[in-house]
């Protein structure tokens, strides 16, 4: 009997938290399908009561939207990739190798790990211009082809690796950036998954940089879009904003729904062993 | 072998290059500018460029968005430490001293001279030029201006018995208006009488204390005067609509304003006039405009952003300064107003068709053309920006009644001055 | 070439290797992560910005300021309390769910999915979303409130409620992700361990903190230190939702540095908040590497 109540208190706990976290979520969606007189109400309305597909119509056009998509699946793509590769050697060196230093090295790794964007931008921004690479796709890209955060979560799966595939694979001739790429790097795909899709979503998700880099619009991602409808001086439409707020969500949700089993798994080597 | 021939080929075209005659190539041009898009301004700057690179062959302008305007602001201060700054930008006019003593904007007095001196600047309306000058030289053209005006629901104002053709236009007027206009069910308020919104800049702070004839700032912009008695006057009467009369409500986000009015939940609102075509759009009452009221005189704070010239070099300021004159001659000003809702810059503006057109669907629109003979400058000065979000928490806490009124406004004058010092 | 030297020439390549690898990490991190320290460093040293077009020594006047200034101090204690009850706060309910859903409860997998939905909305999403939600007349959160006989409240707009409402945002978006953590740190227990321990008829309760709590401490240590990073976050939240305000109730010190350096153009006075900030966090961060390892 203790045991069934306990459980239906465990189930109402959660299932609260779970309508907490869809709660906000729903509201994005019906916000952005309701026309504005439905907007303002002093009641608001679960359901639109009438769909407004013009709201995504109207909120595309309020900027170079489909420029902006391509851009951010370009940009995006570019920092993974780059990031993939620096972090994978780096993880590779700290995890298997012993070297003079490499304490230090790691010291410094994870150390930049809590080094925000708030202050690094202007000194990266001096930087960039130096290089002549301001209001381009190296401005976007450059300053994140490395990621501290990368390095660190393949370490820890790289360390959980046991010396005796490593020792197995050198009798197979197989060492070095071979062995990083034949084993390593796929024994530890659950967290090289589950690092793209966070890496994905940060950079996704960041505003505040590009807008400050760029300033040709062909060269400008999605959350540029939604800063476009974030006013000033005139009223906010909301349901306008909730729909650029959805072009700019979709897709990293529509990913994380798809690989999200994969996903979930991934979370096993992060932070297991130091 | 081949890569020498390469290496001839690509000198001989390095010194064609050269060699090309300078003026073949158009002038290239960035302009900067912060508008809110939600309506599709965008759209109408590009319309502008394109027309503006149509009939002057000789220079090709490229438009930015470059985000809001603190944004902006944001992008050409470190532009000048980057060196990347624009050929024109649009800024918030309170911004003038800020861009003018970095040494980024540059003096248009030498242009001016060369564009007809004091009969340029004469097209423009006198409260329009109040932001432009630092150090007595000239370094702002208006562009996309903007003032505050009064909306009132005449619905509202004829079903408590008041003239719905007759806004308040003092202070006690207001009051007494709101007092007859402010709905209660049981003890909760069911329509204000008048919201006052607040945003960033603290524009209606500044209307207050104009009307009630001080000033916030000191001449020379080195100190703030919000602890004077005109200062303390104009933030107790706020104090009083919301604390005494009860007739506003402490706080009202700038961007929660126009909504409010359109729901009736306010029967009067104060707010920019470039939010009239929301109110075109979305009022589905009778509503007028008014100027705002008056204490001991009328005084609306300028608002809006001004055009600057960044360049030193003298062919691209002359290109530059070819953009600004054409986007503020009376065509293109009236093109913008009539499409965005921002003021038309000069008088002769006003009677170009667009403009005419605008007055005959809406004549209401001759208020914010009234008003601009009493408009103030906002006050501005090179390190005003903390001193200015030290105000504005000021007015949230006397307001919610979190600071006692005269205490708490010496102890943020005493903030503010410290901080414009440092 | 003889045999000895090649060898030689092997062992010395293997030895530079490592090098080689942490290289291009190492100089882009020094590049844009700890070049742009030193820069703010010499910064906070000189006036610079809206009272100075080119750099001026003033040694340490910048943190002499600082020191003097309410404001700053304002700041700092709303950072430790955001931070230090948005980490405890996702940190703990990731836990509970995560203990909650390891249960075999039926539909866990629909649930364990939905509570990480937040993680991967764009902070910039979540931000707007939650300005709307929490606007004073038009808001999801008022309207509920009033449907339950409260009177509404100024979410972010009155300054006893607005860190409230940022924490809850901070809290909501990051939860799942420690839930996560948690949720395969507990799969990957030790069965045996968690088997005596039962059988030994503890309570529940009792082996949580005897056996499963332990057990946990690096994933902790993991989720403390990702949870401090992620706390940065609430910059966006900030920028997006309040500016700081009311009145600097929501000012944290991301958002001043940020505010001083950008919005006044005083960036010497933002070096040495930037640096100040800095030392925190390292010793912060040092601190709970020492309660790790202790």
């Amino acid at each position: 009997m203790k045991r069934v109540v306990g459980r239906i208190l465990l189930y109402a706990a959660v299932l609260i938290a779970a309508a907490l976290v869809a709660m906000p979520m729903y509201w994005l969606v019906v916000s952005a399908l309701k026309p504005s007189s439905e907007i303002f109400t002093a009641t608001p309305r679960w359901l639109p009561g009438r769909i407004e597909w013009r709201n995504f119509v109207n909120a595309w056009e309020g900027a170079a939207f489909g420029r902006y998509f391509i851009n951010s699946v370009g940009v995006t793509a570019a920092i993974l990739f780059l990031q993939l590769v620096t972090s994978s050697l780096a993880a590779f060196a700290l995890a298997r190798r012993r070297f003079v230093g490499r304490g230090f090295i790691l010291f410094a790794v994870i150390g930049a790990l809590i080094i925000p964007i708030q202050v690094t931008f202007l000194a990266n921004f001096i930087t960039l211009q130096h290089f002549g690479w301001l209001d381009s796709y190296g401005a976007l890209i450059a300053p994140f082809a490395a990621s501290a955060f990368g390095t660190f979560l393949l370490r820890q799966a790289f360390l959980a690796v046991p010396d005796a595939i490593e020792d197995a694979a050198r009798l197979d001739r197989c060492t070095g950036l071979a062995f990083l790429w034949h084993f390593l790097l796929p024994l530890a795909r659950p967290t090289v998954v589950a690092f793209v899709l966070v890496a994905l979503v940060a950079h996704w998700n960041d505003y505040f940089w590009p807008l400050i880099v760029t300033n040709r619009d062909q060269i400008r991602t999605l959350p540029i879009g939604l800063a476009m409808f974030v006013s000033q001086e005139v009223t906010t439409d909301w349901n306008l904003l909730m729909a650029a707020t959805l072009f700019v969500a979709g897709p990293v949700l529509i990913v994380f729904f798809l690989t999200q089993r994969y996903f979930i798994r991934s979370h096993v080597n992060a932070g297991l062993k130091r | 072998m081949r890569f020498g021939r390469v290496l001839v080929a690509a000198a001989i075209a390095a010194i064609a290059g050269w060699t090309i005659p300078a003026n073949a190539d158009p002038v290239a041009l960035s302009f900067w500018y912060p508008v809110d898009v939600g309506g599709g301004l965008t759209k109408i700057v590009d319309g502008l460029m394109a027309d503006f690179n149509k009939t002057h062959p000789g220079i090709k302008v490229t438009a930015v968005y470059t985000g809001n305007y603190d944004v902006t602001l944001q992008k050409i201060q470190a532009g000048k430490l980057a060196g990347t700054l624009p050929d024109v930008g649009v800024t918030e006019i309170s911004s003038v001293p800020v861009l003018a003593s970095l040494g980024a904007a540059q003096p248009l007095d030498t242009l001016i001279a060369g564009s007809g001196g004091a009969k340029f600047l004469d097209k423009f309306w006198p409260s329009m030029l109040l932001n432009s000058r630092y150090q007595g030289k000239v370094y702002g053209i208006p562009f996309q201006r903007s003032t505050p005006v009064l909306y009132y629901n005449k619905d509202a104002f004829k079903e408590v018995g008041l003239d719905p053709n007759k806004p308040p236009e003092t202070w006690a007027e207001m009051a007494s208006d709101a007092e007859k206009l402010t709905k209660r069910d049981g003890g909760r308020v069911t329509r204000w009488g008048v919201e006052l919104p607040l945003e960033a800049f603290n524009w209606f702070y500044y209307a207050l204390v104009y009307q009630n004839g001080g000033q916030s700032l000191s001449a020379d912009g080195t100190h703030v005067l919000w602890d004077q008695p005109k200062d303390i006057g104009a933030l107790q009467y706020w104090y009083d609509l919301v604390n005494k009369y009860k007739v506003t409500p402490a706080y009202t986000p700038w961007n929660d304003g126009p909504p409010e009015f359109v729901a009736g939940r306010t029967a009067m609102i104060w707010h920019s006039t470039g939010s009239q075509s929301f109110m075109r759009q979305h009022v589905k009452f009778h509503w007028g405009m008014g100027r705002l009221p008056k204490n001991v005189q009328f005084g609306p704070p300028s608002g809006g952003a001004n055009m600057m010239l960044y360049d030193t070099d003298p062919a691209k300021q002359k290109a530059a300064w070819t953009l600004i004159t054409w986007l503020s001659a009376p065509a293109q000003a009236a093109r913008w107003s009539a499409a965005s809702g921002y003021l038309a810059t000069s008088m002769a503006a006003w009677n170009e068709p667009e403009m005419q057109a605008l007055v005959k669907k809406h004549p209401d629109v001759l208020v914010t053309k009234e008003q601009l003979k009493d408009a103030k400058a906002e006050p501005a000065s090179p390190k005003y920006a903390p001193a200015r979000d030290i105000l504005n928490g000021l007015i949230k806490a006397v307001l919610a009644n979190k600071e006692p009124l005269v205490a708490g406004a010496k102890k943020a004058t005493a903030e503010a001055n410290a901080a414009m010092a440092q | 070439m003889t045999a000895v030297a090649a060898g030689a020439s092997t062992r010395a390549r293997a030895r530079l290797a490592p090098y080689l690898y942490v290289l291009p990490a190492l100089l882009l991190l020094g590049l844009w992560n700890y070049y742009p320290l030193v820069y703010l460093i010499h910064l906070s040293l000189h006036r610079l910005g809206a009272s100075a077009p080119m750099p001026r020594w003033v040694g340490l006047t910048n943190y002499r300021e600082l020191f003097a200034n309410p404001l700053f101090w304002r700041v700092l204690g709303n950072t430790a309390i955001y931070t230090g009850l948005v980490v405890p706060l996702s940190i703990g309910l990731g836990l509970a769910l995560a203990l909650a859903l390891d249960q075999r409860l039926r539909g866990a997998r629909l649930l364990r999915t939905l509570l990480y939905t937040p993680v991967v909305l764009p902070t910039v999403a979540g931000a707007t979303v939650a300005l709307w939600i929490f606007n004073t007349d038009y808001g999801l959160a008022n309207y509920l409130l009033g449907l339950i006989g409260l009177p509404p409240i100024g979410w972010l707009t009155d300054s006893e409620y607005a860190l409230g409402s940022l924490i809850a945002v901070g809290v909501w978006k990051t939860f799942g992700y420690f839930m996560l953590v948690y949720l395969a740190a507990l799969q990957s227990l030790p069965q045996s361990v968690l088997e005596a321990a039962r059988l030994d008829g503890a309570r529940p309760w009792d082996r949580f903190w005897s056996v499963t709590w332990p057990l946990l401490r690096p994933t902790t240590w993991f989720a403390i230190v990702i949870a401090l990073i992620l706390s940065f976050q609430a910059f966006d939240f900030v920028n997006i939702m309040t500016q700081g305000g009311p009145s600097n109730a929501t000012n944290l010190l991301v958002f001043y540095v940020y505010q001083n350096g950008f919005q006044y153009f005083r960036l010497g006075f933002a070096g040495a908040i930037a640096v100040v900030m800095f030392v925190l966090v390292y010793t912060l961060s040092g601190l709970i590497s020492l309660w790790y390892s202790r």
